[in-house]
């Protein structure tokens, strides 16, 4: 996105902008050496148009990959893919970006129109936005649908409600109603299980609510990226504790004929509307269009991974953290 | 010229028409209202149809029934077959032609050929519209769901635009003519359209069987059309020699004998998904002679299965990095992976509008009247005319995720239950359902039990790129239903096929095509490229074809001495030795009751599959061998292969004369399988590696054969030596030379060191170091490779050793003894193998696709709350 990045602290508009440095490493270990790896790298953090800019980003690949290639996704994500034709029994990915995010305005949810009229709405396709809600509209194999989910979802949206309202009701819904539990479902769990459980991880809850929303209509993003945490109170934070996370993103068409619309971005594991200490990192229809690694190796025996992120503020001189 | 289609007065059967002939015809009804391409509603034969029906009904029945018989044999030598999945029958189903053609007369066609022609630009400019700027969408030329809610489109290729913006190379049209005599299209298939290779063999059957009105009638050819298909794929290429290969999924695939049919027509590598590797954004091939660039990938595998790195995940029949090739543009895929995408049946309530949007052209060839129940409005049109309409799947493959059973759905035979889930369905997700008019098919004459009767049919039409225009293939693939419901057709239900002729209207149209003069070709003698697999395949045919010959040997010798002069009530130590051969573990090992043993065990021994040491094992493998690198084989001797079926066990039981015949029969198909392989086979690599198969299995069973029979002096085991030379297949070379006496050293010389015997061992690795020597190496300092060591060790032990002191030297004495070098040879042989297996074959792969887990440090999320 071609605007620069606003200098941290407080916009004109009002609106908070924080700077910070999020560092995601990967590390593959293999019993026996692979001999020929290929990896298609998403890790982010992208460019988010009026919300987020990249001010500096490195990738460092261990050991040097024969080929790289960089380009960008169907959904605008940058990738990477590298082949590794050396022997190798230890693959390690480290990538380390600068990123500003700017708060976004909160929601008029009550404002926007009602959720029952948005897909005849959004299928006229008055703006790129448009065809770009278009894309995630439709079920995918891990936003599976089934009658019961499809209920449960409609149970939150008041007929001719605002699409807004009823998507933080669905998204407070799904954090009200499920456990938190990393045992309960698999990295290839569709959302019909993780909906009969009413069990599972960021990725599930996600995957949930994007079943929901796409059964009634509404066109919705999956969204990978980092959470900035904070230590425990007196504590001092602990590098590596931060985590890849995941959460959804609404799409709202624009009343009036001529605006884009506008995405909303909510996060049904902490049953909140993301702020600014969300990093977006990648996004698709689901989990598969944004993997943050995955590939095909030959050899390499059984396989470990280690993962680690940090998330970490920077404080610049225009401004003081918030 | 006679032209007696276009003169003759319209007449039910012709005058010259034997008694035979009426029979043929005389009860030929045409289903009521529903249009007879033969007959017109008068009950009239047309008068394009009249050469055939003369020939037909001027043959007297039992030629016909000749006829029909011998094009069945064509149907068997050529192996024409097809595959059903999930059918544990359904492997390699012999192919069901209906030898009547269907005609067209040549007015109809070329009117039905623009209309095709303007389908393939409509449906190439609309992928590429769709891929790229997507105007249509935006415009509202295309309901927005036809792409999105696509499965076929494939996100990874989106932007993407292929070598000369070209999706379709080679499309397929599925026609059917409706009550008012006009072409409909059913649907179009833009994937890896299957069928047009299963056309060009049912032309030359049909052919075959009624030659005179082929040549009485200006039958188009088909020939020019896969040339001109090829020559477009070669133009995109940008080289002047580019390398092909069709891309089939494998052996299991249904049409696989198509793709292995096209892929000899075309004279490219058939190649599976392993045989090809990406490296540094170029495809290539594994060669025995290392990785070769390939241009274009002829693909008959879906889209979805191509890529596993960045399409599904679970493919292990696909390319890893085919994707980044794809976008580089070093390859042309053909068809453009994600072509699909236009396959969608709701596609074709736009198309009309999309013909005027993008082609600015009213669209010539209707399509089956369908309505998207994505639109409000058609919905309750449809719910409000269930009754008369079939609900189908919007896209193909039909199914969506989550979809449930979307097949399709009668209206009309829907019970209220069914109909009320499917009423709440078209108004939850219409996007993913169309409505379509019930389809009326017309009918053909079908040729049964030596009756014409009108039998429902589809024809498929075939359209190629031949680098300047689309052009289409004249005649097709003419499916009939054996059933007279005219509503729906299907190859998997087993139904059969038609012969296409369409007649042309002038001379050059339908002479054979001469061949493309766009390019010279300099002569050369190099050969053509072995993919890896195949080599692996070739050698392995060659070994069980060896094997397969040596066990029938074997088991005629152990039937001859049970059944002829030799035969001795308490047995014979040789019969013994030979039946423990032959049958691997008998339970008591040379027990005196071996002989009642073996009679007990010889329907086994021949017939029985899953029984390691029988005869119909080897022939499995043999097949098997076969099968998957058929591209390579020619016709003769797939029909020798073909023929080497294993069989079933009798329900009668076998006699001994009868295992005897059985076994003479398949000794002689292998022997002229042999035949073919040398005196009918080029001295390329695959043959190298076919020849080296057998040597290497021969030395093998010579090698057992002499440690079975020939190391003891004649006279310890009588008659020994005498089977080991008629085993060895030289008892006559020995009797010339050495008249009646047998000795053991002249009988182990001219089975083991003998290089003047093509049975002995020394000729064996002497044909096998010249092999070995020959094939590709890459060790620029030119040194002996192990295989070429190891092999060169053994010719020499083999033919420096002096027979008469090693038969006379005893274990723990001095020198090698005759058993330790026989054991020396059994042991360096498999390694022998294994070393060539390891240098030239494909490696099984252990790919693992690995998504590793991308919430991870997912535990961390509760602190992050």
């Amino acid at each position: 996105m071609s605007t620069p990045a606003p200098a941290t602290g407080v916009d004109p508009t009002g609106a908070r902008v924080r700077r910070f440095r999020v560092r995601h490493r990967t590390a593959y270990r293999y019993t026996v050496p692979a001999s020929l790896s290929r990896q298609i790298l998403r890790l982010g953090p992208r460019a988010v148009r009026d919300r987020q800019w990249i001010e500096d980003s490195t990738l460092t690949i261990t050991p040097p990959p024969t080929v790289e290639h960089r380009r960008r996704d169907a959904f605008g994500n940058p990738s990477v893919s590298v082949t590794l034709e050396a022997p190798h029994t230890e693959l390690r990915l480290e990538s380390t970006t600068g990123v500003t995010v700017r708060r976004p305005a909160p929601p008029r949810a009550p404002e926007t129109m009602p959720w029952d009229t948005v897909f005849d709405r959004v299928r006229q396709i008055r703006s790129h936005a448009d065809l770009e809600a278009m894309d995630v509209a439709f079920p995918t194999g891990f936003t599976d649908r089934t009658d019961a989910l499809i209920a449960y979802a409609a149970g939150c949206f008041a007929p001719g409600g605002s699409v807004l309202d009823g998507a933080i009701a669905l998204c407070t819904r799904i954090f009200e109603d499920f456990s938190y539990d990393g045992s309960a479902t698999t990295v290839s769990t569709p959302a019909s299980m993780a909906f009969e459980r009413r069990r599972g991880v960021c990725q599930d809850f996600a995957h949930v609510m994007l079943a929901g929303l796409r059964g009634l209509g509404l066109p919705a993003r999956y969204v990978s990226g980092y959470l900035l945490t904070h230590p425990p109170p007196g504590e001092p934070k602990l590098r590596g504790v931060d985590a890849s996370h995941a959460w959804v993103s609404v799409y709202v068409p624009a009343a009036a004929p001529s605006d884009s619309g506008i995405w909303v971005d909510l996060d049904p594991t902490n049953g909140m509307v993301v702020g600014d200490e969300h990093i977006t990192a990648a996004w698709g229809r689901d989990y598969a269009d944004v993997a943050p690694v995955t590939g095909v190796v030959t050899g390499g025996g059984m396989q470990t991974v280690d993962v680690d992120v940090d998330v970490e503020e920077v404080v610049d001189r225009t401004g003081p953290p918030v | 010229m006679d032209e007696p289609g276009r003169t003759a007065a319209p007449s039910r059967v012709s005058e010259t028409s034997s008694p035979d002939g009426l029979a043929l015809l005389g009860r030929y009804h045409p289903l009521p209202g529903v249009p007879d391409e033969m007959m017109d509603g008068d009950g009239r034969i047309r008068d394009h149809w009249q050469p055939l029906l003369d020939c037909m009904a001027g043959l007297s029945a039992a030629e016909r029934d000749r006829r029909r018989r011998e094009a069945q044999q064509l149907i068997h030598d050529h192996g024409v077959t097809y595959n059903v999945y999930g059918d544990p029958q359904g492997f390699d189903r012999p192919w069901k032609l209906d030898l009547t053609p269907l005609i067209l007369p040549a007015e109809e066609w070329s009117v039905l050929s623009r209309g095709l022609i303007q389908r393939a630009h409509l449906l190439n400019a609309v992928l590429a519209d769709l891929y790229g700027p997507r105007a249509l969408l935006a415009g509202g030329a295309l309901a927005p769901e036809i792409l999105f809610a696509n499965p076929q489109y494939l996100r990874p290729l989106s932007g993407h635009r292929p070598p000369g913006d070209r999706w379709l190379h080679l499309m397929a049209v599925d026609l059917a003519r409706g009550p008012d005599g006009r072409w409909w299209v059913l649907s179009d298939r833009t994937q890896a359209p299957s069928g047009a290779g299963y056309a060009l063999e049912n032309r030359v059957i049909a052919a075959r069987t009624w030659p005179e009105p082929f040549r009485r009638m200006p039958v188009a050819r088909l020939a020019g059309f896969f040339e001109a298909w090829r020559a477009g794929l070669s133009r995109l290429s940008g080289k002047d020699e580019p390398r092909l290969v069709l891309l089939t999924p494998g052996p299991y695939n249904e049409t696989y004998f198509e793709h292995a049919y096209l892929a000899r027509h075309l004279g490219v590598p058939l190649v599976e998904g392993a045989d090809l590797t990406v490296r540094d954004g170029r495809v290539f091939l594994k060669a025995v002679d290392g990785l070769k660039p390939v241009d274009v990938v002829i693909r008959r595998l879906d889209s979805e299965w191509c890529d596993p790195l960045e399409l599904r995940n679970d493919s292990s029949l696909g390319i890893p990095g085919l994707l980044e090739a794809v976008r580089g543009g070093t390859v042309v895929v053909a068809n453009a992976l994600g072509s699909g995408v236009v396959e969608a049946a709701a596609l074709l309530a736009f198309l009309p509008g999309l013909c005027r949007a993008v082609l600015g052209q009213d669209l010539l060839l209707p399509s089956t009247a369908t309505w998207w129940c994505g639109d409000p409005a058609v919905r309750s049109e449809m719910l409000a005319k269930l009754d008369r309409m079939v609900l189908q799947p919007a896209f193909s493959p039909r199914r969506m995720p989550g979809a449930g059973t979307a097949g399709p759905a009668i209206g009309s035979s829907l019970d209220p239950a069914a109909r009320t889930r499917l009423e709440r369905d078209l108004v939850q997700r219409g996007w993913d359902r169309v409505g379509q008019e019930l389809v009326a098919l017309s009918t053909a004459p079908s040729w049964a039990d030596d009756r014409m009767r009108p039998a429902p049919m589809s024809l498929r039409v075939f359209i190629a790129w031949d680098g300047d225009g689309y052009r289409v293939m004249p005649g097709g693939l003419t499916r009939v239903s054996a059933s007279h419901d005219t509503r729906a057709v299907s190859m998997q239900r087993g139904d059969g096929s038609k012969d296409t002729w369409v007649l042309a209207d002038d001379d050059a149209r339908y002479r054979p095509p001469r061949k493309a003069t766009d390019m010279r070709l300099a002569v050369r003698r190099t050969m053509d490229t072995l993919p890896s697999r195949s080599a692996d395949d070739l050698f392995w045919l060659g070994r069980y074809a060896e094997r397969a010959e040596t066990r029938i040997r074997l088991f005629r010798a152990v039937i001859a001495r049970l059944t002829g002069e030799a035969w001795h009530p308490r047995g014979s130590p040789v019969l013994a030795r030979l039946i423990d051969r032959l049958v691997l573990r008998l339970p008591d090992g040379l027990a005196a009751d071996s002989t009642a043993r073996f009679e007990a065990a010889v329907p086994a021994l021949l017939f029985d599959r899953t029984d390691p040491s029988s005869l119909a094992f080897t022939q499995r493998q043999l097949q098997h061998t076969a099968r998957n690198c058929r591209d390579r084989l020619g016709t003769d001797a797939w029909r020798l292969l073909t023929d080497l079926q294993p069989g079933d066990t009798p329900e009668v039981g076998i006699t001994l004369d009868g295992a005897l015949l059985h076994l003479k029969h398949r000794q002689d198909h292998l022997v002229a399988l042999a035949g073919l392989q040398q005196e009918a086979t080029s001295r390329g690599h695959g043959w190298r590696f076919t020849d080296l198969g057998r040597r290497l299995e021969r030395i093998v069973s010579t090698a057992e054969l002499l440690a079975a029979l020939a190391t003891e002096p004649d006279g310890e085991i009588d008659g020994g030596l005498e089977t080991a030379l008629e085993l060895g297949v030289c008892a006559m070379t020995y009797r010339t030379r050495y008249g009646a006496r047998l000795q053991q050293a002249p009988v182990v010389d001219l089975l083991l060191a003998d290089p003047g015997n093509p049975r002995s061992i020394a000729f064996q690795l002497t044909r096998t170091v010249d092999h070995i020597d020959s094939l590709p190496r890459d060790d620029a300092r030119g040194l002996p490779g192990p295989d070429q060591r190891l092999a060169r060790g053994l010719l020499a032990d083999v033919t420096l050793c002096d027979i008469e002191h090693m038969l006379a030297a005893r274990h723990g004495g001095d020198g090698p003894t005759l058993r330790g070098l026989l054991d020396h040879l059994l042991e360096a042989v498999p390694r022998l193998s294994d070393i060539i297996g390891g240098r030239y074959f494909l490696h099984s792969d252990p790919r693992q696709v690995r998504r590793p887990n991308g919430a991870d440090g997912i535990t961390d999320m509760l602190a992050a709350v």
